[in-house]
């Protein structure tokens, strides 16, 4: 049979890569866990005295970046812990900035970050507290993580954004859907029995941060909230959306949006703030004369 | 002040989205559907020419599926939370499943070998029944009800999938009680003049789930009586010629399993199994259901199981494996005892790339009056290697690309002429090896993918 020495060939392969496996996995450590994360991160020493002296790296506004929080990075004694984190000088001119923190869970491990905005004189104007930040269950093709949305005008009063976590942070867990549990949920099978595993909050972790310009609108889902940041306010405000999943979702940057009709359904709900701010948002589209058009309805509209 | 504010006002947003036709689908904004599924599909080929070639023991209930999977199959489903206030939640949720001989581009559903299949429907109500335990579950409609498998080999060993209605999750303290009445109509072809007069064949399942045993560990018991239910006519048919319908029809099949998680990073099950009569079939896989046919279906199985997922090196080195037993003893000799033994160690090359190499080996040792297959104690091994592209770790992740090569022994001849089987099932796909050939080998690529929220 012309098929034994492939057959003895496909064996030898099969064998030589498993021994291969066994010989490499010594040498090529997995990530380490909870504990050398807080170890190291004990042991590092503070990088700079001041938050001003932190090092800033320069955020570019369109795009996503995985934040090296790892061991690797500096460590700074924050008001409330001492933390890795990376920190940001946020660009200048950019308009008003959308932001997405997502912290996955890998291997019962996630990094629970706060978020700090300062100011131009480096003192803090905004926190985003980890609680803030929701869980997320695997979804398509998503693994299970925790993000949050917000959305940051820059300017004098936010300047500069920090990403670390802070020590009662650490003390937390997440709860989350493991590999198995989606494959049962999804294939219609018995639940694995017990708890869902828990992941520890560690002083390390795997944290991506999206940013876009927030006319670029993220689609039909960019939260309303969100949207609502973007008009020049006396200062910023950043919150993080509860619920990103949540039905109130507003339609942005689309030219041929009928904002007119929009703006009398506010008017009619009593939501002037609401209808001068889509009336803002109009112009800005190049939508030209929706300013004026609303000035002469709230003449008619007023007593 | 100002936020609360902003909250009361976006829910008139949402409506006003709705009400200016913007984007309709938002009209009902709080309806989120949910878009779950399952797929693999591939292309494969026989060494020495034709298509792939998948390699199942003859009389044996599941084949080891690393690079041994023959067709296209998919299940998509759409669900979606309608209602949830209060603590009391209604789900909908639906399944077509789909499988295809994945020949050619245009495969029509209708062909031999292909289907489509309403699977689910149906709709459960979380807290709908006021004095019960938090977490209990009313739910009617047909759907997959806490089928119990083996990813590795894809065998379901408790299975009572079908319409039905029940109770679920009644947390007793002890554990959780479910209770349900499932249907799987089966027909009587031998006997009944016309295959369309169907048998409703009904079985009481009765479950405790989640019973804690040790630490990580947990115990499920459970019962299922089943019984073809014959009306009148049925019964007068069976009466008037000679059919003793009595003693074939009921069954029952009693499932003690327990779990440990905490595993050396993953978890084991090991499960046993006892079934009478109705409730098995002398060539298909008892699962808890009747059966479907009526008669010679006297006797009994018993079944031992252990299966389990563990990390030989964390991050770098997993495992699933499957041990197998089945003693399937029926009265008219045409049952079976089945072996089946496998690993399928993977290494992780990185965070996307793995090295899978699946070793299976299943054993049939027939009762004496076998026909439909060797008659003779056969087995089939079978190894394969893949190179896969996933994304992330661990053994039930997807989706996954892979490459592989199988290749697969066996005693005894293949086929006993072409289309009938020998020691090999000539169901598993396309039988591309000579019919005495004693092994094979096949290659080919394939995607796996399962997603949910």
């Amino acid at each position: 049979m012309p098929l034994r020495p492939f057959a003895a060939l496909l064996s030898g392969l099969a064998l030589t890569s498993l021994a291969g496996c066994a010989s490499l996995s010594s040498s090529n450590a997995a990530p380490p866990p909870a504990e050398y994360g807080q170890q190291a991160l004990a042991q590092a020493e503070d990088c700079c005295a001041s938050l001003a002296a932190l090092p800033f790296q320069t955020l570019d506004a369109e795009r996503t970046q995985p934040l090296r929080l790892n061991t690797n990075a500096p460590v700074h004694r924050f008001e409330d812990g001492k933390s890795f984190f990376q920190a940001f000088a946020l660009p200048r001119d950019a308009g008003p900035l959308s932001f997405e923190l997502t912290s996955t869970i890998v291997d019962g491990q996630v990094f629970a970050p706060t978020v700090l905005v300062l100011n131009e004189d480096f003192q803090p104007t905004q926190r985003i507290a980890s609680d803030k930040f929701r869980y997320q269950g695997p979804s398509g093709f998503a693994p299970a993580r925790l993000t949050a949305t917000f959305n940051i005008t820059p300017g004098p009063e936010a300047a500069y954004l920090v990403v670390y976590s802070n020590e009662t942070a650490r003390q937390g867990t997440t709860q989350y859907e493991s590999a198995e549990k989606v494959y049962a949920r999804v294939r219609g099978l018995a639940l694995p029995p017990g708890p869902d595993p828990v992941a520890q909050h560690t002083a390390t972790g795997s944290v991506t941060l999206a940013t876009e310009p927030h006319d670029a609108g993220g689609g039909l889902l960019t939260p309303i909230l969100g949207d609502r940041a973007t008009t020049p306010t006396p200062e910023p405000r950043i919150r993080a959306t509860r619920d990103t999943s949540s039905t109130d979702v507003m339609p942005a940057g689309s030219s041929d949006f009928d904002y007119r009709r929009m703006i009398d359904a506010a008017l009619k709900a009593g939501d002037i703030e609401l209808a001068m701010q889509l009336a803002e948002r109009a112009e800005r589209e190049g939508q030209h004369g929706i300013r004026a058009w609303l000035a002469e309805r709230l003449r008619a509209v007023s007593p | 002040m100002r936020d609360s504010r902003q909250f009361t006002r976006r829910p008139l947003l949402a409506a006003l989205i709705g009400a200016s036709c913007v984007m309709p689908a938002l009209a009902h904004a709080d309806i989120n559907p949910n878009f779950f599924g399952y797929a693999r599909s591939g292309i494969g080929s026989t060494a020495g020419g034709g298509s792939q070639t998948c390699f199942k023991a003859a009389g044996a209930p599941a084949k080891y599926r690393l690079g041994n999977e023959c067709e296209t199959y998919a299940e998509l489903g759409l669900g979606a939370n309608l209602f949830d206030q209060r603590g009391t939640s209604f789900d909908f949720a639906s399944r077509v499943a789909y499988v295809t001989a994945q020949d050619n581009d245009a495969e029509s559903l209708q062909d031999p070998d292909n289907d489509i299949a309403l699977r689910e429907m149906y709709v459960t109500g979380t807290n709908a029944i006021g004095g019960l335990p938090d977490g209990s579950t009313l739910w009617a409609g047909k759907r997959f009800y806490k089928r119990h498998d083996i990813h590795m080999n894809d065998f379901y060993y408790w299975d009572v999938s079908g319409p039905g209605v029940g109770i679920s999750d009644i947390d007793m303290g002890v554990g959780n009680l479910s209770l349900a009445w499932v249907r799987s109509s089966g027909s009587d072809s031998e006997n009944f003049p016309d295959g369309g007069q169907r048998l409703s064949d009904d079985t009481v399942d009765m479950r405790l789930t989640d019973i804690a045993t040790n630490p990580g560990g947990s115990l499920q018991l459970g019962v299922d009586y089943g019984r073809a239910s014959l009306p009148e006519w049925q019964e007068d048919f069976y009466d008037d010629n000679g059919i003793d319908y009595e003693e074939g029809d009921k069954g029952w099949m009693g499932t003690i399993e327990h779990t440990q998680s905490n595993w050396f990073g993953g978890s084991n099950t090991v499960a046993l199994q006892y079934a009478t009569d109705g409730i098995i079939t002398s060539n298909g896989n008892a699962v808890g259901r009747p059966a479907g046919g009526l008669v010679s279906q006297d006797g009994d199985m018993w079944r031992v199981l252990d299966h389990g997922h563990v990390w030989l090196v964390q991050d770098k080195l997993d495992m699933l494996y499957t041990a197998i037993y089945e003693d399937k003893n029926m009265d008219d000799n045409t049952g079976r005892k089945w072996f089946s033994a496998g690993i399928r160690p993977v290494y992780y090359w990185n965070d996307i790339m793995s090295t899978a190499v699946e070793l299976g080996y299943d054993r049939i040792e027939p009762q004496s009056n076998v026909s439909s297959y060797n008659g003779e104690d056969h087995h089939v091994t079978k190894l394969t290697i893949a190179q896969q592209w996933s994304a992330g770790r661990g053994a039930m992740i997807r989706p996954t690309i892979r490459l592989f090569a199988t290749y697969a022994k066996w005693n005894g001849d293949a086929y006993e002429e072409r289309g009938v089987a020998n020691s090999l099932d000539t169901g598993a796909g396309p039988n591309n090896v000579d019919f005495n050939d004693t092994d094979g080998l096949t290659f080919g690529a394939q995607m796996e993918v399962w997603w949910g929220s």
